[in-house]
């Protein structure tokens, strides 16, 4: 086990590898001049060439690839070419507040998916199937920067319920935003439950269990309920990273001062040692969460246990 | 699992508002602050975000007249070369430093290095020379008529010489000026906030702090306004212009601007090197419904080359829309039957509307072709990409856009349509060249005496108007919205903002 | 649960397909929406009351109306009319994309399941990496990079959509290739190809039609988050999802032009969902 975790957590290097080469190049394919959009549309040519020397802009290719790998390296994410802050510290001042957003987006989806999904199980072919399947349907159905507007109007503006956007550290500023992001991913979250559910419903300990004559909660807490969490959990990592995704989009809408908007921002002004460090930072959570679920499903499930 | 529910349930409901009742102004912005240095910030909200922290030795007031600030008056000779500046006395800045002459000298010279963003605005600058404690000489390079408004630039903002000293470049994040508020705070990404000056040299300031907040998305923050959120945001959607009139708590404040907007057109090449064919695109243009229907009305036809807030502005008669004439000027020119074109243009959603309402109008005289949006990086990349003497040009409309941030004529038209402008050196993206145009812009910069300066620009903007190098379209109007016991707050023409004289009314 | 689709398969396969989906109301609903939805397309310049491209400046943003069903937009052209022709977009956007992604997905899902070991661990980890990258992002490159339009959104959708179809294929086709059943496939000497193809393939399939039905659900919507970022179809097509960009700037003032491409998003996406619900159900031996 220790030995298949250590081997799986190597196989990261890689991948990181790769994607770190990945990141130059994508950045470096961009079209459009990062000394141009630092210096400002209405600069002259001097200025231009001034901050492209001063970025190392000037030097070719390979010799600038060389640079960043070396700092890479070492761990030196280098420094915002918009803001001249390191890189590192403008990451993690809008982390967390990403990772909360995921965070809670996650746990709404699950509490409403799982129940949603457990219930239409349970109820299959009722009508509390049909409602329960509906609604959680509808999350995914939806366009999030509409949702999000949506309920911006509705929530913060008519009811005035909850705040419209931003984060200054409060959770109801937290609860809106959240909602948005979960909302997608609980329907996907009911659609796997209900299969685990029903897959598991159908298993013979559970048969054996109601004729021996254990009360139908204790057989679907004890049994089902349990059994079936294994693909859940399964999705719970794969739509994590949906989720770090799909945060740049609510965070857009909400003015969130987290990760997915520093992303567009640092496309839009082609900040290339920030969008960079994004794209590794992205890949590492994503990667790294997998290799989690995996190892969680050969717990739980040690006959797929892989070679 | 009910529980969790129930909980969550609790804590929607447990966190009901406790947003009022705070001193705090909270300034929601579209942009987000990029950098607190004055003399390396190139984007306009940072610049203003600086201009309440520090000020120049001139400045502008909320209309982008020029005013003395730190200096009290200023002198020049009639070749345009030497400018000699008499600084205020007794102004401290917020960290105690006495400002003087010296203080004035040591901010040039940093801006002199080459090294920062704005370093250009003192390029034609020799040297600066301390006279006295208060006095302050600037010898020139060459004739710079324009050079009181390189002064009264934010990027010509003066900055705590122990600052600089403390920080070097780190001042950034440390700025220390002489203005109404002391920088506080700035969560890169977030929001800077600034607190009162309470020995601000000019009087009281009224308001504990402000907190600059950045809101991209245009529905939120005036959901945030509405919501009570935010006292003032800008830019107000023109979009949504009827929520904010129709809410009684809300103001709305409109402000002619510096920012002018127009079609580009590679008048380098065929079709465009034919003035009629541009004069054609000038009558096909729809004005009127573009502003209307594209920009939520918030703009005013263009009447000249350069706004009307911009210094010696002269009126010309509109174009107006007349189907018919531009079809027989398309005729005359031997494009009876139109021709295909390329639509440029950022993909922000109102110049995307513009360029779509564009593409309708220019189809009715036979100017047809599909729209490539793309962001503004990709967008300047592609302009920015040709090549002056190209084998096989693409005919091309972009939808350019210019704020001549240093208020005068000459940045609204050199950058724009002087032969040494083509790109890459500046942003004549249309390769316009006519030896009359340049003649006039040199012979503006050639004397810092008004009556001249009047008279050359006037030349220019009477004989450049006919010429068409652009198709005209039109000069913004400013919009930001406050709640009502907000005062104090001005949006500026160059988009910037002045907050020295807030104030919250109970 | 395998063993059982063969069975029940070999048996009277669609008839008790067909069965089962009938019974399933909401797909069965769902179904009649997509064929109708489908033939709307087809049919659209027979179907539209105005054509969709014609600028009217002085009935700019009317509310519905007999005339305009669901209003005007922006620059007066029929709304209902524009969404009737956006209903050939959304759907070939949606379907193109997940079809590409959904082949190429399921393909190396198999061999990489089936062959494990050195192909198992190189198409995985490519994967992890192009997973790695969040949507979003990899579809702002992609566009960027090739330049703005539909054609390179589908490219986009379609690129991300594959990595997903492949790890749910070799998901099941691990499990499958333990079974009984493929067991006993090899013990008879069917060949490779065979075994993966016609004894593995058929048992993945429910899990990659409830996915790709989700999915072209999913890809419409993208196509209309790219619009949001600026980044989708090119006016004046008219796009769904461009269409509801646009007008998101009018919330409030215009409500008529957010809801109506909304709903049409909203409501074919929700079909296409439950349809594949329906289809799920159908296809799984455990629902009566």
């Amino acid at each position: 086990m220790i030995k298949y975790f250590l081997k799986r957590l190597i196989s990261i290097l890689p991948v990181l590898f790769v994607v770190s080469i990945l990141a130059f190049a994508f950045v470096h394919l961009l079209p459009g001049d990062p000394a141009r959009m630092m210096a400002g549309t209405d600069a002259d040519e001097a200025t231009v060439e001034m901050l492209r020397k001063e970025m190392g802009m000037d030097r070719p290719l390979p010799i600038q690839y060389l640079t960043y790998m070396k700092n890479m390296a070492t761990g030196d994410l280098g420094k915002s070419l918009r803001t001249k802050l390191p890189v590192y510290d403008e990451i993690m001042l809008r982390y967390w507040p990403t990772m909360y957003l995921a965070i809670t987006g996650m746990a709404w989806s699950v509490v409403i998916g799982v129940l949603f999904g457990a219930a239409a199980a349970v109820y299959n072919g009722r009508w509390q199937d049909y409602t329960a399947m509906l609604l959680s349907v509808s999350g995914i159905s939806v366009p999030q920067f509409w949702l999000g507007l949506l309920a911006i109007q509705l929530f913060a503006v008519h009811l005035g319920w909850l705040p419209v956007a931003g984060y200054t550290g409060k959770f109801s500023e937290l609860i809106l935003p959240s909602f948005t992001l979960g909302a997608t991913v609980a329907a996907v979250m009911a659609r796997f439950t209900l299969s685990a559910f029903l897959e598991v419903l159908d298993e013979e300990y559970i048969s054996t269990a109601r004729a021996k004559g254990v009360a139908e909660f204790l057989v679907m807490w004890k049994h089902a309920f349990r059994n079936a969490l294994i693909p859940v959990v399964t999705m719970v990592g794969l739509q994590f990273g949906f989720l770090l995704g799909g945060s740049v989009v609510v965070e857009t809408v909400f003015a969130w001062p987290g990760i997915g908007r520093y992303m567009i921002e640092a496309v839009g002004v082609r900040d290339y040692p920030v969008l960079q460090a994004l794209l590794l930072l992205y890949s590492f959570h994503f990667v790294f969460i997998n290799l989690l679920v995996d190892m969680v499903y050969a717990l739980i499930n040690p006959e797929i246990r892989y070679e | 699992m009910k529980r969790v529910i129930l909980t969550l349930l609790a804590l929607t409901l447990l966190a009901a508002p406790g947003y009022a009742g705070t001193k705090d102004i909270i300034y929601a912005s579209e942009s987000t602050a990029k950098s607190l240095d004055p003399h390396d910030t190139s984007d306009t909200y940072s610049g203003a975000i600086e201009r309440a922290i520090c000020q120049g030795l001139m400045g502008f007031d909320k209309d982008m007249n020029i005013i003395p600030l730190l200096a009290e008056s200023y002198t020049f000779n009639d070749a345009a070369t030497e400018f000699i500046f008499k600084l205020r006395q007794g102004i401290k800045f917020h960290d105690g430093t006495l400002f003087n002459a010296n203080a004035v000298k040591v901010n040039i010279d940093r801006m002199m290095t080459g090294k920062y963003k704005r370093s250009s605005l003192m390029k034609p600058v020799e040297s600066c020379q301390v006279i006295d404690d208060y006095t302050v000489r600037f010898s020139l390079k060459e004739p710079f008529g324009a050079f009181v408004n390189a002064i009264a630039h934010p990027g010509s903002l003066i900055l705590s010489p122990k600052s600089l000293e403390t920080y070097g470049d780190e001042v950034s994040k440390h700025p220390v000026g002489t203005g109404p508020y002391i920088f506080d705070e700035w969560v890169s990404g977030d929001h800077v906030r600034i607190k009162k000056n309470p020995d601000y040299w000019k009087g009281k300031v009224n308001v504990d702090s402000i907190t600059f907040r950045p809101v991209p998305e245009s529905g939120s923050r005036l959901a945030m306004l509405r919501a009570g959120q935010a006292h003032y945001i800008f830019p107000m959607p023109a979009e949504m212009i009827k929520v904010a009139e129709n809410d009684p708590k809300l103001d709305i404040i409109k402000q002619p601007s510096i920012i002018e907007r127009y079609l580009i057109m590679n008048t380098r090449y065929k079709p465009f090197a034919d003035v009629r064919v541009r004069q054609a695109v000038n009558y096909a243009l729809d004005k009127d419904s573009i502003i209307k229907i594209a920009w939520g009305g918030a703009a005013a036809e263009a009447d000249s080359i350069i706004p009307s807030n911009l210094q010696f502005y002269k009126k010309q008669a509109a174009w107006p829309l007349d189907i018919e004439k531009a079809k027989a000027l398309m005729k005359e020119a031997g494009y009876e039957k139109g021709f295909e074109v390329v639509f440029l243009t950022p993909n922000a959603s109102n110049r995307l509307r513009a360029t779509e309402m564009a593409q309708q109008q220019l189809a009715k005289i036979g100017i047809t072709g599909k729209i490539e949006s793309m962001d503004v990086a990709s967008f300047y990349n592609k302009l920015e990409g040709q090549k002056k003497d190209d084998a096989n040009p693409i005919p091309f409309i972009g939808f350019g856009g210019w704020s001549a941030s240093t208020g005068d004529a000459d940045w609204g038209t050199r950058p724009l349509i002087s032969t040494d402008a083509f790109p890459p050196a500046m942003s004549n993206f249309g390769f316009f060249s006519d030896k009359k145009v340049d003649d006039f812009i040199t012979a503006g910069l050639a004397s810092a005496s008004p009556d001249a300066r009047k008279k050359a620009y006037a030349d220019l903007q009477d004989y450049v108007w006919k010429q068409a190098p652009w198709g005209y379209l039109f000069v913004d109007t400013l919009m930001a919205a406050k709640v009502k016991n907000l005062k104090g707050i001005y949006p500026m023409p160059d988009g910037a903002f002045l907050v020295e004289d807030a104030e919250l009314t109970d | 649960m395998n063993k059982k689709i063969a069975i029940t398969q070999k048996k009277t396969p669609f008839s008790i397909f067909l069965h089962k989906f009938k019974q399933r109301k909401t797909a069965m609903i769902a179904g009649i929406f997509i064929v109708l939805l489908v033939l709307i397309a087809v049919f659209a310049p027979l179907v539209a009351p105005h054509d969709p491209f014609k600028v009217d400046y002085g009935s700019s943003m009317m509310p519905p109306s007999f005339e305009h069903p669901a209003g005007t937009d922006l620059y007066g052209r029929d709304i209902l009319s524009r969404i009737i022709y956006g209903s050939r977009i959304s759907l070939a956007v949606g379907f193109t994309s997940v079809f590409v992604g959904a082949l190429a997905g399921v393909t190396l899902g198999i061999i990489s399941g089936f062959f494990g070991g050195f192909l198992d661990g190189l198409i995985m980890r490519t994967s992890d990496v192009l997973f790695a990258f969040p949507g979003i992002l990899l579809a702002i490159a992609i566009v960027a990079i090739l330049g703005p339009g539909l054609v390179n959104v589908v490219v986009a959708v379609s690129l991300f959509s594959m990595p997903t179809f492949a790890r749910i294929v070799r998901g099941s086709t691990l499990a499958l290739k333990e079974s009984l059943y493929v067991r006993a496939a090899t013990s008879l000497g069917a060949s490779k190809k065979r075994l993966m193809f016609v004894h593995i393939l058929p048992g993945t399939l429910s899990s990659v039609i409830i996915y790709f039905t989700m999915r072209i659900g999913t890809s419409i919507i993208t196509a209309a988050s790219l619009s949001f970022l600026g980044l989708g179809a090119q006016p004046p097509t008219p796009e769904w999802g461009a269409m509801l960009a646009e007008s998101r700037d009018y919330i409030g003032v215009a409500d008529h032009m957010t809801i109506f491409p909304g709903a049409a998003i909203f409501l074919t996406v929700l079909f296409f969902n439950l349809f594949g619900d329906g289809l799920r159900a159908a296809l799984d031996p455990k629902t009566k």
